[in-house]
C-alpha cells in the first residue's frame, strides 16, 4: 500500500518532467513547412549532407557558410510566412502580390509529376484571369498590372502546353481541353473588357501636363501625371459647378480638353443623345441624334428646338451661334457638331419651344483632341475607294502583303481580284453564282455594295449583299470581306438566308445556294488538303471532292504563286466537300438547307508563295476569330485622345476645397493588345 | 483520449488531409510537432537529430496519409508510431564504422548519456529514467511524459498491452528503488 502511494506520487512527478522546447530555428522551419507541406517534404527528403538544421560541428567551413546563408534566407522568408497565407487573394500592384507569386513559384518548382505540373500551370493561368476580372470589376486595373498579368498568363499557358505535350499521360487530352477552355475564357474576357470598360485596358499616361479649369477653381490648377497616370489637385469645387470642371491634357504631342464630370441635365425634359458625351477629333464633324422627352414621358414630337454652344468652340451644322432644328414625331432631331478648339469643352445647350422657349439645359458636353497626323503604321491596312456613300464603285484594301480589290458588279463578284506584293500573280475573282443561277430560272438579283464597313489602320472590311426575290420571300447572301494588318489572307464571311418560298428552291435549284466560288486560272493545278486532283474533262461536269479530316483547305498553284483557300475551325458551318468544275471550285452546298433557312460560312483566301501555305493553313486550323471585332474601335472618334477617371466621383463630391485625383489613360494605346493577339 | 476536443480537431484535419488538402496536414503537423519532437529528442538525445527525424515524421506522415486507418487511437498516436519507427530506423542507419567491434549491433535507443544533449538537461528524475532499461524507459516516457494511453503505447511500440503494463510496473518500481537508493 505504501509502495502504491509512492508509485502514484512518482508517476505524478514523471508527468511534471519539463518538456523539451524545440529550438527557435526549428520552430520557424516547422512554421514554414506546415504552410507548404511539399516544402516540408523536400526538406525532410534531402539526405545530403544530412537533414540537420543548424551547422554541424563536423561540417567544413564552406558548408557552414552555405548552411548559415540558407538559414538566413529561410528566416527572411519566414518573417513573411504569415503574410504568405494572407497574400492568396492579393492582386497585382498590392503589397502582398509578390509573396503570392513567390508561393506559386515554390509550389510549381516542387511539383515533379508532369501531369500535376500541367494542372498547376492551368490553375495559375486561371488565377491570372480571375485577377484580371477582379481588377476590371473593381476598376483598379492599370497598364503595368495588365501587362504583367498578360505576360504571366502567356508564360503559364505556354508552360502548360509544353508539359501536356511532353507528358503523354491518359489525362493529357483532358488537360489539353482545359487549356483550350481557358484560352476561350481569356478571349471572351478580353472582348468583354474591350467592350465594357475601355478605361480598364488603356495605357495610363505618365508625364502628361494637366490643367484644371472651371468656375470657382482656385489654388493649384496645374500638375503632371505620375507613373500610374495620376495627378491630384487641391481644388475648390462644388457639386453644382462640377459640370463646368474641365481638364486640359497635353502629352505625346496631343492636346485634349475633356469634361471632368458629366452631371445629368435639367428635370423638365429628358434628352438622350446618340452618340453620347465624347471627345471629338478637331475639325472632324460628327452627327448626333437627340431625342427629347417631356417629364411625363411623352416625346416632344414635331416641335421647334434651338441648339447652341455658348463657348463657340464648336460649330453646329457648320455654323457658330444658335441653330434651329425640328423634332420628328418621336421627338428626335439631328445636329452635326464639329469641334474647332481645344481651349474649352463645348457644352451644347438646348431650348425647346413648348410653347414659349424653355431652357432644357446642357444636353451634351463635348471634349476635343488635337492629335498629330500619324505616320502610317507599318503594315497598316490602307483603303482607297472610288464613288460616294453607301454604294461605292470600288474598294481596295492593301496591307502591304496582299491587296484586295472589290468592284461594283452585277455578276456576283465578291473579290474582283487579289494580288500579292512582289509578284505579278493575281487570283480571283471570288464570286457568288447567284446571279447566273437566277438567270437560268428567269429571276433577277440585286447587288449592293461594296460598302465600306470600317477602316482603322489595323483592319478594314467591306460588305456586298446579293438578293434574289422569290414569289414569297427571298434568298439573301450577305458577304463581308476583311483584311487585317500582317495577314497574307483576307477573310470572307458569307451569310445565306432563304425566307418564304425561296427556301423551297433549294431542292429544285441547289446551285442557288453555292457560295464563295473561285475562278481557277487556266494553267493552275488544284490540290485538296495537299493532294493534287484531276480536273473534270467536260465543261458540264462537276466533281465532288472530300476533305481529309484536319486538312480543310485547297490550293491553286501557278509556278511559285499559290492561292490558298481554307475553312477556319471557327466557321459557323463547315463544308462537307468541295465542288470542282473545269474553271471553278467552291464549297459544295449543304445536303439540306437548315430548318431556319440560314447558314453562315467563313473562308480565308490568300495569295502566297509556296513556303507560306502551311502558316495560313495552321492559322485556319486554330481559328481566326472574328475580324469584324476590329471594327469596334473604328466608330470611336475619340480614339486619338485621353480618357479620364476622377476621384471622388460626382455623387461623393463635397462642397468646397477638396482633393481631386484624375487618372489619365491613353485612348490610342491599349495595353492588352499583346494579350489579344496570342 | 481519442474522443477529446483536441483529437476531434486533429481528426477533422486528418480527414481533410486524406482528401488531398495539404494545408490541413500542415496545420495538423503544426499542432502535433512539439510532442513528437519531445518524444524523439528523449530517444535520440541531440537537437539536430531530433529536428531531422521530426521532419521525416512530417514527410512520412504525408506519404502514409492515404493508408491511414482509424483504429480507435488518437491521431497523435499515429504520429508517435511513425516517430517511433523513424527513431528505430535512425539508429539502424547509424554507421557501424565508429565501433568496429560493435558492427551490426543496434545501439541502445535510449542510451541518452552517450548523446550530445547537455548533461545539465538530464538531471534529477528524468536523469534516473534514462538509466532504466531501454524498454522500461520508453514505456514510462510514452505513458507519463507524452501522456499516451496503454493501448496507444502498445500500438506505438508494437507491443502487447499486457507487456506495456508489465514494463510500466517494472519501470516505476526500478525508478522508485533508484531514487530511494540515492538517499
Amino acid at each position: 500500500m505504501m509502495d502504491e502511494k509512492k508509485d502514484l506520487d512518482l508517476i505524478e512527478r514523471i508527468r511534471s518532467v519539463d518538456r523539451y522546447r524545440p529550438r527557435a530555428m526549428f520552430r520557424v522551419k516547422v512554421a514554414l513547412a506546415s504552410r507548404l507541406p511539399s516544402f516540408g517534404m523536400a526538406l525532410a527528403g534531402s539526405k545530403s549532407p544530412r537533414l540537420g538544421w543548424g551547422p554541424r560541428a563536423d561540417w567544413t567551413w564552406p558548408v557552414k557558410v552555405v548552411a548559415a546563408a540558407a538559414m538566413a534566407l529561410l528566416v527572411g522568408i519566414l518573417i513573411f510566412s504569415g503574410l504568405v497565407a494572407a497574400s492568396s487573394g492579393s492582386l497585382p500592384g498590392q503589397t502582398l502580390y509578390g509573396l503570392k507569386r513567390f508561393r506559386e513559384h515554390v509550389d510549381l518548382a516542387l511539383t515533379s509529376s508532369p501531369t500535376d505540373k500541367a494542372k498547376r500551370y492551368l490553375t495559375l493561368a486561371s488565377s491570372r484571369l480571375s485577377e484580371l476580372d477582379t481588377m476590371s470589376q473593381k476598376g483598379i486595373i492599370n497598364s503595368d498590372s495588365a501587362r504583367s498579368i498578360a505576360s504571366d498568363y502567356a508564360a503559364e499557358t505556354a508552360g502548360a502546353a509544353q508539359v501536356i505535350k511532353q507528358a503523354s499521360s491518359p489525362e493529357s487530352p483532358a488537360l489539353a481541353r482545359q487549356l483550350q477552355e481557358l484560352q476561350t475564357q481569356k478571349d471572351n474576357m478580353v472582348r468583354r473588357l474591350a467592350a465594357a470598360s475601355p478605361a480598364g485596358i488603356l495605357a495610363d499616361t505618365e508625364g502628361a501636363k494637366v490643367d484644371l479649369n472651371g468656375a470657382g477653381v482656385t489654388g493649384q490648377t496645374s500638375g503632371t501625371t505620375d507613373s500610374d497616370g495620376k495627378v491630384s489637385f487641391a481644388a475648390n469645387v462644388t457639386p453644382d459647378g462640377a459640370g463646368e470642371l474641365e481638364a486640359k491634357i497635353q502629352a505625346d504631342g496631343r492636346t485634349a480638353i475633356v469634361p471632368v464630370y458629366q452631371p445629368a441635365s435639367g428635370a423638365r425634359y429628358t434628352v438622350t443623345a446618340q452618340p453620347g458625351n465624347r471627345v471629338l477629333k478637331l475639325n472632324e464633324p460628327i452627327m448626333f441624334t437627340l431625342k427629347v422627352t417631356r417629364a411625363d414621358g411623352t416625346p416632344f414630337g414635331s416641335g421647334q428646338v434651338r441648339l447652341s454652344d455658348p463657348t463657340m468652340t464648336s460649330t453646329l451644322d457648320g455654323r457658330t451661334g444658335t441653330v434651329p432644328a425640328r423634332t420628328d414625331a418621336t421627338g428626335s432631331c439631328a445636329v452635326t457638331v464639329t469641334k474647332t478648339s481645344v481651349e474649352q469643352v463645348s457644352p451644347i445647350t438646348l431650348q425647346v419651344a413648348d410653347p414659349g422657349w424653355v431652357d432644357a439645359g446642357v444636353v451634351l458636353r463635348l471634349g476635343g483632341v488635337q492629335a498629330p497626323s500619324l505616320a502610317p503604321v507599318a503594315g497598316a491596312v490602307e483603303v482607297t475607294s472610288a464613288g460616294m456613300g453607301a454604294d461605292l464603285q470600288r474598294v481596295v484594301m492593301d496591307n502591304g502583303l496582299v491587296k484586295v480589290t472589290a468592284e461594283r458588279s452585277d455578276d456576283g463578284a465578291i473579290v474582283t481580284a487579289m494580288t500579292r506584293s512582289g509578284s505579278a500573280a493575281q487570283c480571283g475573282p471570288l464570286y457568288d453564282p447567284l446571279p447566273s443561277q437566277a438567270k437560268l430560272i428567269g429571276r433577277s438579283v440585286t447587288a449592293s455594295g461594296p460598302r465600306l464597313l470600317f477602316s482603322n489602320g489595323h483592319a478594314a472590311g467591306y460588305e456586298i449583299v446579293l438578293e434574289m426575290p422569290a414569289d414569297n420571300g427571298s434568298i439573301t447572301k450577305d458577304y463581308k470581306v476583311f483584311l487585317s494588318s500582317g495577314d497574307r489572307f483576307a477573310t470572307v464571311q458569307c451569310r445565306v438566308e432563304a425566307t418564304g418560298s425561296a427556301a423551297g428552291l433549294f431542292t429544285s435549284t441547289p446551285g442557288l445556294f453555292c457560295t464563295s466560288m473561285l475562278r481557277i486560272p487556266a494553267a493552275a493545278s488544284v490540290a485538296v488538303g495537299g493532294h493534287e486532283v484531276a480536273m473534270p474533262q467536260t465543261p458540264e461536269g462537276s466533281t465532288l471532292l472530300s476533305f481529309d479530316i484536319g486538312n480543310p483547305y485547297f490550293t491553286l498553284t501557278q509556278g511559285q504563286d499559290v492561292t490558298v483557300a481554307a475553312f477556319p475551325i471557327d466557321s459557323e458551318t463547315y463544308p462537307q466537300s468541295l465542288m470542282l468544275t473545269t474553271d471553278s471550285i467552291c464549297p459544295a452546298p449543304p445536303g439540306t438547307i437548315p430548318a431556319d433557312g440560314m447558314m453562315s460560312q467563313t473562308m480565308v483566301i490568300g495569295l502566297l508563295d509556296k513556303g507560306s501555305v502551311d502558316a495560313v493553313v495552321s492559322r485556319a486550323r486554330m481559328g481566326i476569330g472574328d475580324p469584324s471585332l476590329a471594327a469596334s474601335t473604328s466608330t470611336d472618334q475619340s480614339g486619338e485622345g485621353f480618357s479620364v477617371m476622377v476621384d471622388p466621383p460626382l455623387e461623393k463630391l463635397a462642397n468646397g476645397k477638396q482633393k481631386i485625383t484624375l487618372t489619365v489613360y491613353k485612348q490610342y494605346q491599349k495595353v492588352l493588345s499583346g494579350f489579344q493577339s496570342q | 483520449m481519442s474522443g477529446s476536443p483536441e483529437n476531434e480537431q486533429l481528426r477533422e484535419l486528418l480527414a481533410l488531409a486524406t482528401e488531398g488538402d495539404r494545408r490541413a496536414y500542415g496545420m495538423l503537423f503544426k499542432l502535433c510537432y512539439k510532442d513528437i519532437y519531445d518524444y524523439i529528442i528523449r530517444r535520440v538525445g541531440s537537437h539536430s537529430d531530433a529536428e531531422d527525424i521530426t521532419m521525416q515524421v512530417f514527410a512520412q506522415g504525408l506519404k502514409a496519409i492515404a493508408a491511414y486507418e482509424d483504429r480507435g487511437h488518437s491521431v497523435k498516436a499515429w504520429l508517435y508510431r511513425i516517430a517511433h519507427n523513424a527513431v528505430v530506423d535512425h539508429f539502424r542507419g547509424m554507421k557501424p564504422s565508429v565501433d568496429l567491434d560493435g558492427a551490426g549491433e543496434i545501439p541502445d535507443p535510449v542510451d541518452i548519456e552517450r548523446t550530445a544533449i547537455d548533461k545539465e538537461e538530464i538531471r534529477g528524475l528524468y536523469g534516473e529514467i534514462v538509466k532504466l532499461p531501454a524498454a522500461q524507459a520508453e514505456v514510462l516516457v510514452l505513458r507519463f511524459v507524452e501522456d499516451r494511453s496503454v493501448s496507444e503505447t502498445a500500438m506505438i511500440l508494437d507491443k502487447k498491452e499486457v507487456t506495456v503494463r508489465a514494463l510500466q510496473f517494472k519501470g516505476i518500481k526500478n525508478l522508485r528503488q533508484r531514487l530511494e537508493g540515492q538517499r
